[in-house]
């Protein structure tokens, strides 16, 4: 397995670098206008940003053969799969780590921090990068990656409904709907993780199944 | 006889369509090589998808190195080496990239020969699949098939697209991967005048049907294409032909023992059959 | 050892591969005990498959010219002398019956075509 995350983290390459790029570009803006509120939108797509290609890294997959190449490998399906999950996990932690840095340099720099403001932004950003991603894959699988842009689309999309819906039901305990409460932002998260596991084993299902021509 | 490979009466619908591969049976023998030759469309990709679990086949059975293939036995695909009709290989990588992704997959790579073959070949270590022309990447794909410690070669097209000098390489790395006897290969290929040179066996398959299995050396030197005039054709016994198919004013016929139908019917012309005549004569002729 | 494979040819290149090598041992070219590449090694060499090469070492192996050990590889046979001659009759028969068949065609009597075969066997320094 280790071979294939190899080879999914070579595959990503430049898209990596760009999101680092891209990334680093966005960690600016606060730096720069010392707003609060930016800081907290950057943090979380900082942590988004990294899986936001995998879109395209899939389809190039397909385009290629090298999905239907994998096949022809000394490996397990499942293993094949796995191999896919333990990237999207990698990538996550990417994002955890550069909004990590981007976080220390502005408190280094003397901005101001509030912790339910961070809290926020990473349970906004965990919950959009790991649910987009659980929705993502087996959809892919399913149908195919012709309309890659439009499942990452719709996957973060659905991410974000997913939060709306979780802050509604946690209103009673939350005085009211509220989206930047800690707890909602916990509960995302953890919902997300589940979808995340849930999600693999949807997956190693349908590829089990999946014909390559 | 041993075997490295032996598919029986492999069936596949795809739902909706009306092709189906019907009952496809061959077998490859241990040290040979095998060409696959179909016309586009009649099931050569199929059939070698099945044969590698890409595709679920409805029936049949499939056997490598004398046992059967299925999804979890990843220890026979250490020894099937697999080129596939296409970049095969994730574009952002190079292939030393690619060497040391399949060091950590594989059981038996083997980093000597792979640097060994790609620089032979002059494929680029360094650059970017992506930019790679074709014949490059087959022949890195073909380094690739070659050094995991493979005993089968399934390769579906590895020449196509190549020019001749290139081709000329491959067919050497072929003849080389044989040396050794319990090395086998089966490779589909449209550019008969390869398999001529360097094939042992040749299977023809059309419209997922196999048609026929034979020597190379049997097709080249004892089947015949005999040029009949209507009343001729006419006056033969079923028996002695395999296909026949009327083209212009005279009817093609092909059979399976030029010496033995000149013997019988002095009055006919026999010429000496080529591959693509044969499939040709297998493709448009009635049985 | 060195062989010509003509593509163009209508003989069969296994037929081509061992006439040629029988032909070698015959002048002499080949020894008894002089060892041959193996047929897969010689597949490689000259570009055809195995199992042509196979035939032409099968045929060579049936007429005694050449001997294959498992393990040792292919060696011209050393007990090839009467093969040799045997080769030379089978040729020379070949050869008379087609004069025959000439003869008999254009009314050649037997006389005369003994004859020709005096001249023949004269003028080709005696």
């Amino acid at each position: 397995m280790r071979g294939l995350v190899r080879n999914n983290i070579y595959s990503m390459a430049s898209n990596i670098q760009l999101s680092f790029i891209i990334a680093a570009v966005m960690a600016l803006v606060p730096i720069v206008f010392r707003e609060d509120m930016l800081l907290s939108m950057i943090l979380a797509v900082q942590i988004f940003i990294f899986v936001v290609n995998t879109g395209t890294s899939l389809r190039v997959d397909e385009t290629s053969k090298w999905s239907k190449f994998e096949l022809t490998l000394p490996v397990r399906r499942r293993t094949i799969v796995r191999a896919k999950y333990v990237t999207f996990v990698l990538l996550i932690l990417m994002g955890i780590l550069t909004s990590l840095l981007t976080l220390a340099v502005c408190s280094a720099l003397g901005m101001s921090i509030d912790p339910v403001m961070v809290t926020y932004s990473y349970g906004f950003g965990l919950t959009l990068a790991i649910t987009s991603t659980a929705l993502m894959y087996p959809v892919m699988l399913k149908i195919g990656t012709e309309k890659n842009e439009m499942i990452v689309f719709f996957s973060g999309f659905a991410a974000v409904g997913i939060m709306l819906l979780l802050a509604a039901i946690l209103a009673p305990f939350t005085e009211g709907m509220q989206i930047r409460h800690p707890l909602v932002g916990t509960v995302s998260t953890c919902t997300a993780i589940v979808l995340f596991i849930i999600s693999y084993f949807v997956s190693v299902r349908i590829h089990r199944k999946k014909e390559f021509r | 006889m041993i075997y490295s490979l032996e598919v029986s009466n492999l069936s596949k619908r795809y739902p909706g369509a009306t092709f189906s591969l019907d009952n496809v049976s061959f077998a490859v023998p241990q040290g040979s090589i095998m060409g696959f030759v179909g016309e586009n469309g009649a099931g050569k990709t199929t059939t070698i998808n099945c044969i590698l679990n890409t595709l679920k086949p409805d029936s049949g059975v499939i056997k490598i190195f004398g046992e059967e293939m299925t999804e979890a036995r990843t220890d026979i695909r250490n020894h099937i080496g697999v080129v596939f009709d296409a970049i095969n290989f994730p574009e952002t990588l190079t292939a030393n990239r690619l060497a040391s992704v399949f060091k950590d997959i594989y059981h038996h790579w083997d980093s000597d020969l792979f640097r060994q073959l790609i620089d032979r070949l002059k494929v680029p270590a360094d650059v970017r699949i992506k930019d790679l022309s074709r014949g490059m990447t087959m022949k890195l794909a073909t380094a690739a098939a070659f050094s995991h410690g493979a005993r089968l070669l399934i390769l579906d097209e590895p020449t196509s697209g190549l020019d001749p000098v290139v081709r000329e390489e491959m067919l050497d790395l072929f003849l080389e991967f044989v040396e050794n006897e319990e090395h086998s290969i089966l490779m589909s290929s449209h550019i008969t005048s390869d398999l001529e040179k360097v094939a042992d066996y040749i299977t023809f398959i059309h419209n997922g049907k196999i048609m026929l299995t034979e020597e190379k050396d049997a097709l080249l030197y004892q089947y015949g294409i005999a040029r009949c005039r209507s009343e001729q054709f006419q006056a033969l016994d079923k028996s002695e032909y395999l296909a026949a198919r009327k083209r212009g004013l005279q009817i093609d016929v092909l059979v399976p023992e030029k010496q033995r139908f000149s013997g019988q019917h002095r009055d006919i012309t026999v010429d000496n059959a080529t591959i693509d005549e044969i499939m040709v004569l297998l493709v448009k002729g009635d049985q | 050892m060195e062989i010509i494979i003509s593509s163009n040819s209508s003989k069969p290149i296994y037929e081509q591969i061992s006439s040629q090598i029988k032909a070698m041992v015959m002048s002499g070219k080949l020894q008894p005990g002089d060892p041959i590449p193996s047929m897969r090694a010689l597949a490689k060499i000259i570009h055809v498959s195995v199992i042509t090469v196979q035939k032409a070492y099968e045929e060579l192996q049936r007429e005694g010219f050449i001997e294959t050990t498992v393990g040792r590889g292919s060696f011209i046979s050393a007990h090839h002398r009467d093969v040799i001659q045997e080769e030379h009759q089978r040729r020379m028969e070949e050869h008379l019956r087609l004069a025959v068949e000439a003869a008999r065609m254009s009314g050649t009597t037997l006389e005369e075509l003994i004859r020709l075969l005096e001249m023949c066997y004269k003028e080709d320094g005696q």
